[in-house]
């Protein structure tokens, strides 16, 4: 085990057994170990910020530019930096309108590209996913296709049923759906507890993959320091 | 005052002219032009009876009967008042020349004016008067109505002491020359008595220009007369003083005007079997006049005033009345065919009331009006007045009058503007050319025939009968009450056509300005009162009810919209709408708002949220006890439970416990497969682009995934090419690929920009990183990388996603920029339900099936087992795969169990209760 192994594997054992302390409530360990966690984390996001995004995409090509003499890359890299300038300042009061601007250009250009890509991506082609025909002659397995078929129909249009907000409030009582809506409703609850549901259990095996995952490194560091 | 209304000549606007008489037509071109000159009419002489109206025409048998005054006959308009001019007998002027310059013989004269000529009998004319003023004797200058009219009736005990101030100023701004400084010298001037047989009629005919006091008879000075006046004066041929020739009598066409240079109108003498009968009977009777007002009479009171007494006393007279028991105390009047004697027949005149008169007023010479003065009247005339049955109201009675306590202000206005005026006229005598006639001096009569505005309201009894019947009203047949005196107009006497008849002469000299005394002596008069027959009754119910509400109302004033445009094709246009006061300007909305209506349940539910927001504002104490431990131990249970599931599964074997947990099984699932297959199809010339969108917290459930892939591509020979839309994926990439990327990986680091970044890396990878992860600039230069200019240049797009959120954007805007490259997905496990919807399945039976954009998918640290197997690869993920088993059993049995326990815990109290 090189020094290198054994310090950071010493140092992700006593991290790893300084957060199971929160196990007996919040106390001073978990709290430092927190703030490191987020001092080193914004440490390390700074750090590959200059190296991934500023230096090579903005110092480097402003200096190339102008050493070069390609005034069109000067310019927008100066239009790039000013603008970075602005966000930055953002937080001042007198110049902190100046970077709305530029703000108001990210938003609607990230707002612009997500919805064209939503559509093209994401909504028409789900929308045509749950067009499944519900019966298919020539297929042995027909029963099993229809049934799921129906499963789609119904689930996807029984959710979209219980997304309607279409009730009306009588004097002294809660909002009901219309009578037509409401069995509908009830259908679509049940579809989607069990998506969540879905969500719930792959969250929570990630959660214990990764306790596993831990456990299983914190074992081998232990096995190997005594071994 | 008649029986009758005096009419009042009609406003020739409210007549067609088609229906105007022809001389009246002709009149009517100057009124469009009122500042052009009036054209002259043609003379007298050249006006055949044919082209007389016919209200003329109809006047001769009118004539004839002396004690019925025409009905229809217009009124005589305020006459100019002539400079003291006798006509000669060759050019006999018109009749309203002798008319105000006609002055009785001395014996004739009042009291009062005897006095004052007896005082001014030396005095010599004035210097100014360019010839002595012939005063020509009129016999029936009793027709001419009194020049002070009812209203003022002069005494003989006037003295030149009550002579109202304008007169005084008048007089006392004469020369010393002049005879009197009171009388005016017309007055001073023996009354020569003309020739018997040249009578001058008609004359008293024109009312005098003033009723109000202002003697006409007396001529002003050169310098104080009107402007008109001095035009006439200056135009007219100097006449000797006295002229004894004998007058011809003036036909009743000599009032027509003629068209003479000096605005004289002149007539040719007509003869006397020329005449219509009513007429001659007029020029016969007014030679007798004349002729007996030659003859020496002895001195009475004026003939003017009595007769005007007497017109007024008969006005005031009931029908039943006993007669007056005065006539004789009247003073005879000399052509006694026209004033009928009122003893004769029994008619009684009533006493006319005392009008208390302003002290300006009172003290200009006037006194009450006795009936001493009244005439005597006639047969004739008592049988006319005895068939009016009903009393005529006075129209000069001022019993309820209200007379200013002062004197009017144009009185002395009048006095002051005279010499002025007189000096005007002289200047405009001078000039060839006569000036169109200032509006303001026109008559009322010519300015409602110029269209313009009259001075007094024409009153619905003053319209002659022809004009009512062109307005379909009733004739004015049966006598009325008068309530409107006219000063200015004469009393038609019996047996002479009335001054109504004479037209205004139009000539190019100025007109008189109307004396103000003939208005206001109107709007002194008080109303004449209501007949006694003609009560006023009220309407029954039923017909109010019908009576339209809106007759009442009064009309409002229609909204006139002066704007005008200024802007647009529209400028300078009025009445156009505006767009501006609804579009730009801020106003109201034409639509109230509802009103927000909150009910319980609302409020309800506003108090809920606001005491949940007041709950957490307030610090509360930390709670103890009972409650903290139970969260403690239920902390620690799963905490134990999942640690002791794991290290039971991670050791079983070790442990000697049952192999619960063995290995994954040998099938990969469909998703899975995928993956492999279309790795192991890949050819070695294209890089694989690995993104690593997952940072060091998902690296333990990851990084076995991502790791057998990058095996199988290495395995494969293919290079990887690894990019991150994490800052911290970079590292994690870095990790990985140091690790199983034996066959050569470039790490390009962090795609800056989220979905704007990826999409430009999409559209062209080379301008998105300049240098890869290590900072080498020539990454593009070096072999994976060499052959690549866009993504569809890679052999397989992989990404391993800790969040659905990078793998849809993954495949939103980079995949439709990948061309035939493939996409699959190492996801975490709480990424796969948003994940797998863009899975292309292909056993599912959708219309796209086989468009989707991930083609291949392993799902968590079990698929990458599951995966390492498939590869005979064992890995970390085989290593860990028991460990995971356990640890999800004890999940799933802990909340099992919590399910229960909480299901337990409420049926309890239930049962307690029950």
């Amino acid at each position: 085990m090189s020094p290198t192994e054994l310090l950071t594997g010493l140092a992700a054992l006593v991290l790893t057994l300084g957060l199971l302390t929160y196990l007996v409530g919040d106390n001073p360990l978990y709290r430092i170990l927190s703030h490191l966690f987020v001092g080193v984390t914004a440490g390390y996001v700074t750090v590959l910020a200059w190296y991934s995004v500023i230096e090579p995409q903005l110092v480097q090509p402003l200096l190339a530019g102008s050493a070069a003499g390609n005034l069109r890359l000067a310019v927008i890299e100066a239009i790039g930096l000013l603008g970075g300038l602005f966000l930055l300042l953002k937080s001042v009061h007198v110049v902190g309108r100046a970077g709305t601007l530029f703000v108001a250009l990210m938003v609607g250009v990230g707002i612009a590209v997500a919805v064209g890509g939503g559509l093209t991506g994401t909504l028409i082609p789900q929308a045509a996913a749950t067009m499944v025909p519900l019966y298919q002659l020539g297929k042995s397995n027909w029963p099993e296709l229809t049934v799921g078929a129906l499963f789609t129909i119904v689930g996807t249009l029984a959710t979209l049923g219980f997304f309607y907000y279409g009730g009306r409030a009588e004097p002294g009582s809660p909002a009901e759906r219309p009578a037509l809506v409401k069995p509908v409703a009830a259908v679509g609850q049940v579809f989607i507890g069990a998506a969540f549901g879905m969500m719930y259990a792959g969250a929570l095996a990630a959660s214990v993959a990764i306790f596993a995952a831990r456990l299983g490194e914190t074992w081998g560091f232990v096995s190997q320091l005594f071994k | 005052m008649p029986a009758a209304p005096v009419p009042v000549a009609p406003a020739p606007q409210d007549i067609a002219p088609a229906e105007l008489p022809d001389w009246m037509k002709e009149l009517a071109p100057s009124a469009e032009a009122p500042a052009a000159p009036v054209p002259a009419l043609p003379a007298a002489q050249d006006l055949a009876p044919a082209d007389l109206p016919d209200w003329m025409k109809e006047l001769a048998p009118n004539a004839e009967v002396p004690a019925a005054p025409s009905a229809e006959v217009p009124p005589m308009p305020p006459m100019p008042v002539e400079p003291a001019v006798t006509p000669a007998a060759a050019a006999p002027v018109a009749n309203y020349d002798a008319s105000i310059t006609a002055v009785p013989a001395a014996d004739e004269l009042p009291d009062w004016l005897k006095a004052l000529t007896q005082d001014e009998a030396n005095a010599a004319p004035s210097a100014d008067v360019p010839a002595a003023p012939a005063v020509t004797p009129v016999a029936n200058y009793d027709h001419v109505p009194p020049a002070s009219g009812s209203v003022l009736p002069m005494t003989a005990a006037a003295a030149a002491d009550e002579l109202p101030d304008w007169l005084k100023a008048l007089t006392q701004d004469q020369p010393d020359a002049a005879p009197s400084a009171e009388v005016p010298p017309a007055l001073v001037e023996p009354a020569v008595t003309p020739a018997p047989g040249a009578p001058v009629t008609n004359f008293d005919h024109v009312p005098p220009a003033s009723a109000s006091g202002l003697p006409v008879t007396a001529p002003a000075p050169a310098d104080e007369l009107p402007d008109w006046l001095k035009d006439m004066a200056s135009d007219a041929p100097v006449e000797p003083a006295v002229s004894s020739e004998p007058v011809a009598p003036i036909t009743n066409y000599d009032y027509l005007p003629s068209a003479p240079a000096s605005g004289f109108p002149v007539t040719e003498p007509a003869a006397a079997d020329e005449l219509p009968d009513w007429l001659r009977a007029i020029t016969q009777s007014s030679d007798a006049a004349a002729a007996a007002a030659t003859t020496d009479e002895p001195a009475v009171e004026t003939p003017a005033l009595a007769f005007d007494a007497a017109a007024d006393a008969y006005a005031d007279a009931a029908p039943d009345a006993p007669a007056s028991t005065e006539p004789e105390a009247a003073a005879p009047i000399t052509d006694d065919e026209h004033v009928p004697p009122a003893p004769a027949s029994g008619l009684p005149i009533t006493p006319r009331p005392t009008v208390t008169l302003p002290p300006w007023l009172v003290g200009e010479g006037t006194a009450p009006f006795t009936n001493e003065d009244l005439p005597e009247l006639d047969d004739e005339t008592l049988a006319w007045l005895s068939e009016s049955k009903k009393p005529e109201p006075s129209g000069l009675d001022l019993a309820g009058a209200t007379l200013p306590a002062e004197k009017p202000a144009w009185m002395d206005e009048l006095a002051a503007a005279t010499p002025a005026a007189a000096t005007l006229a002289r200047a405009a005598a001078d000039q060839s050319e006569i000036a169109p006639t200032p509006v303001e001096e026109m008559p009322d009569w010519l300015r409602s025939m110029r269209g313009q505005a009259a001075e007094e309201t024409l009153t619905t009894e003053d319209t002659p009968d022809w004009l009512r019947t062109l307005r379909g009203l009733p004739p004015t047949g049966q006598p009325t009450p008068s309530t409107t005196a006219q000063p200015g107009a004469a009393v038609p006497a019996a047996g002479k056509p009335s001054p109504a008849l004479v037209p205004e002469p139009v000539t190019n000299y100025k007109l008189p300005t109307p004396a103000p005394s003939v208005s206001a002596g109107v709007t002194e008069t008080p109303a004449a009162p209501m007949p006694s027959d003609l009560e006023q009754v009220a309407l029954p119910a039923w017909l109010s009810a019908m009576r339209p509400v809106e007759i009442e109302q009064p009309a409002e004033a229609a909204e006139a919209d002066t704007y005008q445009e200024t802007l647009g094709v529209l400028a300078g246009m009025r009445g156009v709408l505006r767009a501006e006061p609804a579009v730009a300007l801020p106003h109201r909305a034409a639509a109230p708002a509802p009103a927000l209506t909150v009910s319980e349940t609302n409020t309800a539910q506003a108090n809920i949220l606001s005491e949940l927001l007041r709950s957490e504002a307030v610090a509360q104490p930390a709670r103890r006890g009972r409650v903290r431990w139970r969260a403690l131990v239920e902390r620690w249970l799963v905490f134990l439970v999942l640690l002791a599931a794991i290290v039971l599964a991670q050791f079983q074997v070790q442990l000697g416990l049952p192999a619960i947990f063995t290995t994954p099984a040998p099938t990969l699932p469909p998703e899975s497969a995928a993956v492999y297959q279309l790795i192991e199809q890949l050819p070695k010339d294209k890089p694989a682009l690995v993104a690593f969108d997952y940072d060091a917290s998902q690296s333990g459930e990851l990084d076995p995934g991502a790791a057998v892939v990058v095996r199988q591509l290495a395995t494969r020979g293919v290079p990887v090419v690894a990019v991150s839309l994490r800052l911290t994926g970079s590292g994690a990439a870095e990790q990985v690929l140091s690790h199983s990327a034996a066959s050569g990986y470039v790490n390009l680091g962090y795609i800056s920009g989220g979905p704007v970044g990826l999409l430009q890396f999409a559209v062209d990878p080379r301008t998105a990183f300049v240098s890869d992860f290590g900072g080498n600039a020539k990454v593009w230069q070096t072999l994976p990388l060499a052959t690549v200019h866009s993504l569809a240049d890679f052999g397989l797009i992989v990404l391993v996603s800790g969040s659905p959120e990078s793998t849809r954007a993954w495949l939103e805007q980079a995949q439709p920029y990948a061309g035939d490259t493939k996409t699959v997905a190492v996801i975490s496990a709480g990424a796969e339900p948003m994940v797998r919807p863009y899975y292309d399945d292909p056993n599912a039976n959708s219309i796209i099936g086989g468009h989707l954009p991930l083609k291949g998918l392993i799902v968590g640290l079990g698929g990458a087992a599951a995966y390492e197997r498939a590869t005979y690869a064992p890995a970390a993920a085989t290593a860990l795969w028991p460990a995971l088993g356990g640890g999800l059993l004890a999940a799933a049995v802990i909340i099992l169990l919590g399910n229960l326990v909480v299901l337990l815990a409420a049926a309890l109290p239930r049962r307690r209760k029950a």
